[in-house]
């Protein structure tokens, strides 16, 4: 029998090492870029179908970690050269909305956007941000909470059952994670868009026969253990065996190998691992994946910023309108909602390094298709980019907009184990108005 | 010896027992939600009814299922169950102190247990399936009532692959049919199936699946459609004339079929259309733009980009038969 305290440590490394270890060793398999907690029933697709109220089936949310500047993306200050700096300004496809000259691409699909220009947040430091911007509640030593996908899997239940409904890429694997909802409810984080699942497929060494033997064996010692301690980890650790094997068998791998792309298109998102991880995205929505996050790091400018974000734009820019353009061509834009956050914005004034430094109280995200309204602003900060004058978005707003656009009730109490209710968006009301 | 013997009968008589206690949803679980969770949490009827509490309608086996509520086999991570077993003293206990809570202990063991075995709400035989009507057609359904959907029929197009869902929890009547994962194994023979559906259908997703324009003369049965995604399937202008009376749709996916500037006239008389998706097909610009002024408020999309990006999967479909 394993050393039980391996079961009781409830954080994401001995979970990950169990899981790694549990595979090699039982099956002669290693699912490694599916550590985390890709973990579901395989009874869902008989019994649990999902639900929808709102016009989005699914969401792409790009997390631009580091914190964005809004000055230089979403928020320009044109008439305002002591903050704009050297930034360019250009119109888009939508009547008076003007953005950064680093985003012409962008520019040319925004008439499917709705920018948030009042994005406001508590938190100045990178962990914390990331931390309320995935989850809707700060951080606490006390408890784990769930990420917005684990949520949204909480609440609606997983559309493909095949392949997990929730999958990070690109991101820290604390992205994924179902927190307090356990395992079964959590991401797979995947590194890299181009590695795919890469590692499920059955060893060359071990014949089908044999793996199927194992997996027997494998199950019969997870019944008696199971019978011994029941626990809902363990449950969960169980489900490891289900998924890997669906992962190994099933048609919907392919979603996951961008071999199967033209390269025309692979350019169009850009070859790089955001372009590549948004591409991923796509064809994992197409598989009707509900929720996938893809992360962009790099936009802490406290130095040099102007240069920095102009090459983070550029990474941004080709990602960005290739997916909304190649969701749309598809038919797909009307059901996935494409979010785009960070966890606060940058000073509008520039430091002595021509950078800018954190800045929570006001900052930029968008949101386009899952019937949200294209061409159109929510929010306005003042002449300087300083203060949002109107239309509030906090991170809770933003998590429950999301859950609205999904037509998930948005209000839903989940308790804890601990017996403490939580809602998706820490009680904040989603924002209707940018619904068409 | 003797000892050995009782002790073998005891264990039949225990495991007898054990198999006679399966849960029956009809018997044992909905009445418990009728007598104490349905005066909230019921699903609107008619325009006057007000809206079930906390969007979650329980007085039907498609509101339980699509509610966000179960988690198959799971009771503990079920909210159905893990409300409803809070103790006394919790803020958040269903039902309310004041509606009739907390449940009996029996209630919650039964519920918990029904949940750990499968929630099972009914029989997945096909018998109680009546024979497909041969001479249903687009008018015939839209002149029948819209009745609550038969569960024998969702469990039968499940047990072939479909997923079946509400597209809203207000209207729990009217179905969404996509085949997820599913999709490149079916034919027009389980297509055809959801003929058993075709009052509740109103959203038909068919993309990527081994359609032909054959099986599209079912499709065109289906009266009630309003969204309907042919995308990646293998028919062309002959088919599409199977759907001329699909007068209600609103949302037509035919990106990436055979389809050519003869199907234009068939499209230009769907008046509801709102989106049509003609990308990756053979449809010229010129049509595309006439099509535009037949139906002015419908969003026609041919092509969103250049024509460098067009993906030329037509020619290769095995290819990207992904």
């Amino acid at each position: 029998m394993p050393d039980s305290t391996i079961f009781n440590k409830g954080d994401e490394v001995s979970r990950r090492q169990f899981m790694i270890g549990a595979a090699r060793n039982c099956l002669g398999v290693s699912v490694l870029p599916m550590l985390g907690s890709t973990l579901a029933t395989n009874e869902t697709f008989a019994a649990a179908p999902p639900m929808r109220r709102g016009a989005a089936k699914s969401v792409i949310f790009l997390n631009m970690a580091g914190g964005m500047s809004h000055l230089d993306t979403f928020d320009p200050k044109p008439d305002n050269d002591e903050v704009q700096g050297p930034t360019p300004v250009i119109d888009t496809s939508a009547d008076n909305v003007r953005i950064s000259g680093f985003l012409p691409k962008t520019a040319s699909v925004m008439k499917h956007v709705t920018l948030l220009r009042g994005m406001q947040t508590n938190q100045g430091a990178h962990e914390q941000g990331q931390y309320l911007l995935h989850r809707s509640y700060p951080m606490r030593g006390t408890i784990v909470h769930p990420a917005l996908g684990a949520w949204v899997m909480r609440l609606s239940g997983r559309r493909n059952t095949t392949i997990p409904g929730f999958v990070s890429i690109g991101g820290s694997a604390e992205n994924a994670t179902g927190g307090f909802m356990g395992a079964k409810f959590g991401g797979v984080p995947l590194g890299s868009a181009n590695d795919g699942l890469k590692d499920s497929k059955r060893a060359h060494s071990v014949s089908e026969s044999d793996f199927n033997r194992r997996l027997q064996l494998a199950d019969k010692m997870n019944s008696t253990f199971h019978g011994k301690f029941k626990q809902k980890q363990i449950k969960t650790y169980h489900g490891l065996y289900d998924e890997a094997i669906k992962l190994m068998t099933s048609e919907d791998l392919k979603a996951f190998d961008l071999n199967h792309e033209d390269i025309k298109v692979r350019d169009m998102y850009g070859q790089n691992g955001f372009g590549q991880g948004c591409l991923l995205a796509r064809r994992l929505v197409e598989h009707h994946v509900r929720f996938v996050e893809v992360s962009l790091g790099g936009w802490d400018t406290h130095n040099d910023n102007f240069v920095s974000v102009e090459s983070r734009c550029q990474i941004l820019d080709s990602a960005l309108a290739g997916l909304i353009s190649d969701l749309e061509r598809r038919g797909l834009l009307d059901s996935t909602l494409v979010a785009l956050g960070t966890e606060f914005g940058r000073t509008p004034d520039i430091n002595e390094n021509t950078g800018r430094d954190h800045f929570p109280r006001a900052f930029s995200g968008l949101m386009a298709g899952g019937g949200v309204k294209g061409g159109f602003v929510y929010g306005e900060t003042d002449r300087k980019a300083h203060t949002v004058k109107e239309g509030i978005v906090t991170p809770g707003m933003f998590n429950a907009t999301i859950g609205h656009a999904l037509g998930l009730p948005t209000e839903r109490v989940v308790t804890s184990p601990s017996g403490r209710p939580f809602t998706i968006g820490d009680e904040a009301k989603p924002v209707k108005e940018i619904f068409a | 010896m003797r000892l050995n013997l009782i002790i073998l009968l005891l264990f039949f008589v225990l495991h007898r027992n054990g198999e006679a206690q399966d849960i029956d949803y009809k018997k044992q679980i909905a009445p418990i939600l009728a007598s104490k969770c349905n005066s909230c949490h019921t699903a609107k009827k008619k325009e006057s009814d007000k809206k079930p509490k906390a969007g979650l309608a329980l007085d039907t086996p498609l509101g339980i299922r699509s509610g966000g509520v179960l988690e198959v086999g799971d009771a503990l991570s079920s909210e159905l169950y893990v409300r409803v077993s809070l103790p006394k003293t919790a803020e958040d206990l269903m039902p309310p102190l004041d509606e009739g809570g907390p449940l009996s202990s029996r209630e919650i063991e039964l519920i918990k247990k029904w949940i750990d075995d499968g929630a099972r709400f009914g029989s997945s035989d096909t018998e109680g399936l009546t024979k497909l009507d041969d001479t249903l057609d687009a008018r015939k359904v839209l002149g029948m009532p819209v009745r609550e959907p038969n569960v024998d029929a969702i469990s039968h197009l499940e047990e072939i692959g479909a997923t079946v869902t509400p597209v809203s929890v207000a209207l729990p009547e009217y179905l969404s049919i996509e085949w997820i994962s599913t999709y490149h194994k079916i034919t027009d023979k389980e297509i055809e199936q959801t003929l058993h559906l075709a009052p509740n259908i109103i959203e038909l997703d068919l993309s990527r699946t081994k359609l032909t324009n054959e099986g599209l003369k079912h499709v065109g049965k289906l009266g009630r459609l309003t969204h309907l995604n042919l995308s990646r399937t293998g028919i062309d202008d002959s088919g599409i004339k199977a759907l001329s009376d699909l007068k209600s749709l609103e949302w037509l996916n035919l990106y990436g079929t055979k389809i050519t500037d003869a199907s234009i006239p068939i499209i230009a008389k769907y008046r509801d259309l709102k989106a049509v998706y003609l990308w990756s097909t053979s449809v010229t610009n010129e049509a595309a733009s006439s099509l535009k002024k037949s139906l002015p408020d419908a969003k026609v999309v041919l092509d969103t980009d250049a024509k460098a990006n067009r993906f030329n999967d037509l020619d290769e479909p095995n290819r990207f038969d992904f």
